[in-house]
């Protein structure tokens, strides 16, 4: 667990949300007595299908909705004080932006916002958009922006404050593999430096390789928590990876497991996947496994 | 043409529905009608002029509650789907732009028709609710004042009930209720006592109320016109302009009259407003002629054709 | 901290009013109702009322435009961005509901401010333009700007001490037994006060009338004094009448004008300041010069009385005034708007906010109606005969009516139209009442609204 430590970054006990219709009467319960712990330093992923709670309990956490019952504390506080606020990033699933300001003025804007000024202001901006790839877009209003694009500054804007605690709704969505693994690896980065990161995606394949805990909501409930390497390991079969042997060799080897286990095992060839692959034609450059 | 027409209907419905249920058309239609049933109840000391302001006033909320409706519905069906991005699902299926541009118009005439026949129901009982002689019509302020309840409360009952929902529900009923009370009213006099059925009506309210509803329909072609680019708060602004500037356009005219060319543009680009102001016709005794209205249909389909066939050019090759 | 954040929320909102056109059409639509109004309206084809017609319509216009874009904006202003969702990335930053919401509404303040200040310079020029350029002498021209292009005070006529006459009457009715000692003598003094009041303001033909007015010490001596007046005639003809005014007492230092004025029509004298140098009570006399005693008699509003304009400021600073007044009604417009936009969608906050303000302007109208009568009753009918429900009516519109007269009664307009002075008394009360006291309750109701809504 990369950099994690055991003090609790967000705790929910018995989380619930009931949105209800005009006359009160509980409508959907879209989150029902969530246990959740996330520590600092970690990165945890909310996983589940649509409608399985994720969204809304992000927006607890931000202090955008109410919880209907149950104790939600982040960094320690509660999710509407207004200071908890000055250590949060958080980038929405869709780029909610002003479409007639420019990349370099909403970052201004949202750094006034933090409180921030003068060099410190200016350095902060100029380096995020050098991060995320937009100077060349600097000066173009929002509105004329690509959904990559405006996916960029939207996770630009999220790290401004140099955050504690990072949320974020689909961070890949929209982008491009490339992006995609360039975002991975600035998330990494900022778990190795000892933040907390909360990630809700669709995106099983990136969330396996990013995240140290997952947890798997199912209508509103917890089905399965736990870290990744414990929810994906098979403790009933084991891979074993050798350079190929000769023909007669390899089939010596599986005679004498089968007469040992009684098990004919599966043999084929190790891959890469299509991530490593695309990277690689399109940079013209190795990717390691 | 049957899968043509199935499309032009499933567009129009589409577009109707959503305007059915959205909150602004619920208000504005029950504060035309609430404004024109309380001005006659509120008014004293007018020298024997209650019915001529009951039904003056009644036309002339009709007219801005109307065009109010007109620009908001306008822009709710036209500008708003153009850029929330809705519009480019529908033009991947195969809809041509003129169906599309057409079956909003004709959601939005649609619903001015719902307007309009309520306000002429509303007008009739403001004219039938004026107090003569200094004496309140008893039998129908009573109806009246009990109208919201029944028409609200079932509605209520309804979406508590089958979760339905509420604005089309209340709408629906409170139009209903509004015809219940005008044929309550046309069988009986101020003291409760039967009488022959409709003479204690003014029926010709209806004809100018009918005139109102046409000039409406010009404002609605405007108003889908002008919704293929501007927002909500230009569009109504710019019909206020138009009903205004219709309503003078002969002073304008006037003032124009040393340069012919601007006169003549005045006359052709503001519509006639005038032609449409039945008022003066009913104060007089008068009554308001097929003729007239014969005349004033033609006129709006003329300039509302006009208008329609710009809105069209301006939006038959915008991009999304 | 504090400010930064309301400073950047502030300047967001003008930015996106500046970037979205709103703000040049805007000022493009003022410009043009401001010039084009007073080409369209004819009015009496005199350089006077041509400049009445700038003022009057051009403020009018203004003042209109202004509050039904600021109150659309306002509602649109929280309940826009929470449908789009735009105010998600604001509200998890670390601010508080309060500041976002005393940001919007002081960039909506800073855009009306560059606003009023366009119309302000734009009515300034128009007016000294329209002089400037006018064929008429340079007497007449002098005469509109001295009337129009300043602020005067109005001057109420002295009341002359009616008291000890009063009291001699009441003891020779008293003693001769014409009036019972039971009946209150303060009461008969009051109704023959009231009488002497009505006679003094009724002049019958050959008969006149006597006006003094005691000028303020500090008045300034280089511009002439207005007499402005207004006499009603008691029959409906409208033949013009005769006149003849003079000033001063002494016979020797008196100034004689003949006017001749149509009952109901107001009308002005000018009074050059050099002639009234060094006199501290002026006394104005209205002598008619028709005898016939068929003819009408006329009548001076008892409330609207023969006033002495005199110079008290100059135009720039009473339009200013003027201007900031507006602007604090607008401030109030704007902190409504915010208020409904917090909870309701822009159409239905929109049109919730208008009917407040359709409420708040007809509340006079409806305590009035609510006095005469209104269901079930006959107009005549004693109080005592009215139902529960007229009586509730009547009760909570005059509340209302107390508690929105603020609201109504600080309008310059009518003041800057005609020349009358905005006082510094009058703009302070729109700064507390308006800017001040009901924006404030507004803004509290508005973001204890806003804290306690979600935004799922």
């Amino acid at each position: 667990m990369m950099g994690a430590n055991n003090e609790l970054v967000i705790e929910a006990r018995s989380l619930t949300k009931v949105f209800h219709d005009f006359w009160h009467r509980p409508k959907i319960c879209a989150v029902k007595e969530i246990n959740l712990e996330v520590k600092r330093g970690e990165i945890f992923g909310l996983l589940g299908p649509n409608g399985s709670g994720k969204s809304t309990t992000i927006k607890m956490i931000l202090g955008l909705l109410h919880p209907t019952s149950g104790h939600l504390t982040v960094l320690g506080k509660s999710p509407r004080d207004v200071a908890v606020k000055a250590k949060i990033g958080f980038m929405p699933e869709e780029s909610y932006l002003y479409k007639y300001l420019t990349a370099a003025e909403i970052l201004n804007f949202y750094a006034n916002l933090y409180g921030l000024s003068g060099n410190a202001k200016r350095d902060i901006v100029e380096r995020l958009i050098n991060q995320v790839g937009l100077n060349a877009a600097r000066s173009r209003p929002i509105g004329e922006f690509s959904k990559g694009m405006a996916r960029r500054v939207g996770l630009a804007q999220c790290l401004l404050n140099d955050p504690d605690l990072i949320l974020l709704d689909e961070p890949t969505s929209g982008l491009d593999p490339i992006a995609c693994r360039e975002v991975k690896d600035l998330l990494l980065s900022l778990a190795r430096k000892g933040k907390t990161i909360l990630i809700c995606s669709h995106h099983l394949a990136d969330m396996q390789d990013i995240c140290d805990r997952v947890a798997i909501l199912l209508n509103g409930e917890v089905c399965s928590q736990g870290t990744v390497h414990d929810l994906l390991i098979n403790p009933d079969t084991l891979r074993l990876s050798l350079q190929s042997p000769s023909r007669e060799t390899l089939s010596a080897i599986l005679n004498y497991i089968e007469q040992e286990t009684g098990q004919r095992p599966q043999v084929d060839h190790t891959g890469r996947t299509l991530e490593s692959v695309y990277i690689e034609t399109v940079t013209r450059r190795p990717v390691s496994l | 043409m049957t899968i043509r027409f199935k499309q032009f209907t499933a567009l129009t419905g589409l577009a109707l529905t959503d305007l059915f249920r959205q909150p602004a058309t619920f208000l504005l239609v029950l504060s035309n009608i609430a404004f024109t049933i309380l001005v006659p109840l509120c008014i004293s000391h007018q020298l024997g002029q209650q019915t001529h302001l009951a039904v003056d006033s009644s036309l002339a909320f009709e007219f801005i509650f109307g065009l109010i409706l007109t620009g908001y519905a306008a822009c709710s069906t036209l500008y708003n789907e153009c850029r929330s991005g809705t519009i480019l699902i529908v033009f991947s299926k195969p809809i041509s732009r003129l169906m599309f541009f057409l079956a909003k118009f004709t959601a939005v005439a649609l619903l001015l028709t719902f307007f309009v026949f309520c306000s002429s129901m509303a007008a009739l009982l403001a004219e039938r609710l004026a107090p003569r002689n200094f004496e309140f019509d008893s039998l129908g302020v009573k109806l009246i004042l009990i109208s919201p309840l029944v028409a609200l409360i079932p509605a209520g009952l309804i979406n508590f009930r089958n979760r339905r929902s509420f604005i089309p529900t209340s709408l629906c009923f409170y139009s209903g209720v509004l015809i219940a009370i005008t044929l309550v009213l046309s069988a009986f006099d101020r003291e409760g006592h039967r009488v022959t059925f409709g003479s204690m009506i003014d029926w010709r309210i209806i004809h100018a109320c009918l005139l109102e509803g046409v000039a409406l329909l010009i404002l609605a072609a405007v108003a889908i016109s002008l919704s293929t680019r501007l927002a909500a708060p230009t569009t109504v602004m710019t019909l206020l302009f138009l009903l205004f500037t219709g309503l003078v356009s002969d002073h304008l005219a006037a003032l124009l009259a040393s340069s012919p060319p601007a006169g003549f543009a005045i006359n052709m680009i503001l519509p006639d407003i005038q032609c449409f102001w039945p008022a003066d016709v009913l104060a007089d005794g008068g009554v308001i002629s097929g003729a007239m209205i014969g005349h004033a249909i033609v006129y709006a389909m003329a300039y509302g054709s006009g208008v329609l066939c710009l809105g069209y050019a301006a939006f038959r090759n915008r991009q999304f | 901290m504090m400010p930064i954040r309301t400073i950047a929320i502030a300047c967001l909102t003008v930015r996106e009013a500046v970037r979205s056109k709103l703000l040049l059409s805007l000022a493009i639509l003022l410009v043009a109702g401001l010039i084009g109004l007073p080409l369209l309206i004819a009015g009496d084809n005199t350089l006077s009322g041509k400049i009445q017609v700038i003022l009057t319509y051009t403020l009018g216009f203004a003042t209109t435009i202004l509050s039904i874009t600021t109150l659309w904006t306002a509602c649109g202003g929280f309940s826009k961005e929470i449908q789009d969702r735009r105010l998600y990335l604001v509200i998890t930053k670390p601010l508080h509901r309060y500041e976002l919401w005393l940001g919007k509404w002081l960039g909506m303040l800073t855009m009306n401010l560059g606003l009023l200040a366009l119309t302000g310079i734009t009515i300034s020029v128009m007016a000294h333009q329209t002089i400037h350029r006018s064929t008429d002498s340079l007497m007449v021209k002098r005469q509109v700007s001295e009337q129009f292009l300043m602020a005067r005070q109005g001057l109420q006529p002295l009341t002359p001490d009616w008291s000890d006459f009063v009291k001699k009457t009441t003891q020779r009715l008293i003693e001769s037994g014409r009036l019972q000692e039971k009946m209150m003598p303060a009461v008969i003094q009051q109704k023959l006060i009231e009488e002497l009041s009505i006679k003094r303001f009724t002049i019958p033909p050959g008969g006149g009338a006597q006006f003094s007015f005691k000028r303020p010490e500090t008045q300034e001596n280089s511009h002439d004094l207005l007499l402005s007046y207004k006499f009603d005639s008691t029959r409906p003809e409208r033949s013009p009448v005769a006149a003849r005014w003079t000033m001063g007492t002494n016979p020797e230092h008196q100034i004689q004008v003949d006017v001749t004025n149509y009952p109901g029509v107001p009308a002005i004298l000018a009074v050059i300041n050099d002639e009234t140098a060094g006199t501290n009570i002026l006394t104005f006399t209205y002598q008619r010069l028709d005898t016939n005693s068929q003819a009408t008699l006329l009548m001076a509003d008892r409330t609207q009385a023969p006033e002495l304009l005199v110079p008290y400021g100059s135009f720039g600073m009473n339009l200013i005034r003027g201007l900031f007044i507006i602007l604090c009604r607008l401030a109030f417009l704007a902190a409504l708007g915010l208020m409904v936009g917090c909870l309701l969608s822009t159409p239905v906050a929109v049109f919730a906010a208008f009917f407040i303000i359709i409420l708040v302007a007809s509340s006079g109208y409806v305590e009035s109606v609510a006095t005469s009568g209104v269901f079930f009753v006959p107009h005549e009918g004693p109080a005592s005969e009215q139902t529960w429900l007229n009586q509730s009516i009547l009760h909570l519109f005059r509340v209302f009516h107390v508690v929105t007269q603020p609201l109504t009664k600080l309008d310059p307009v009518p003041l800057l139209a005609t020349g009358r002075v905005v006082s510094g008394q009058m703009t302070l009360q729109a700064l507390v009442w308006l800017a001040g006291l009901y924006s404030a309750i507004t803004a509290l109701i508005g973001i204890t609204l806003f804290n306690r809504r979600e935004l799922g």
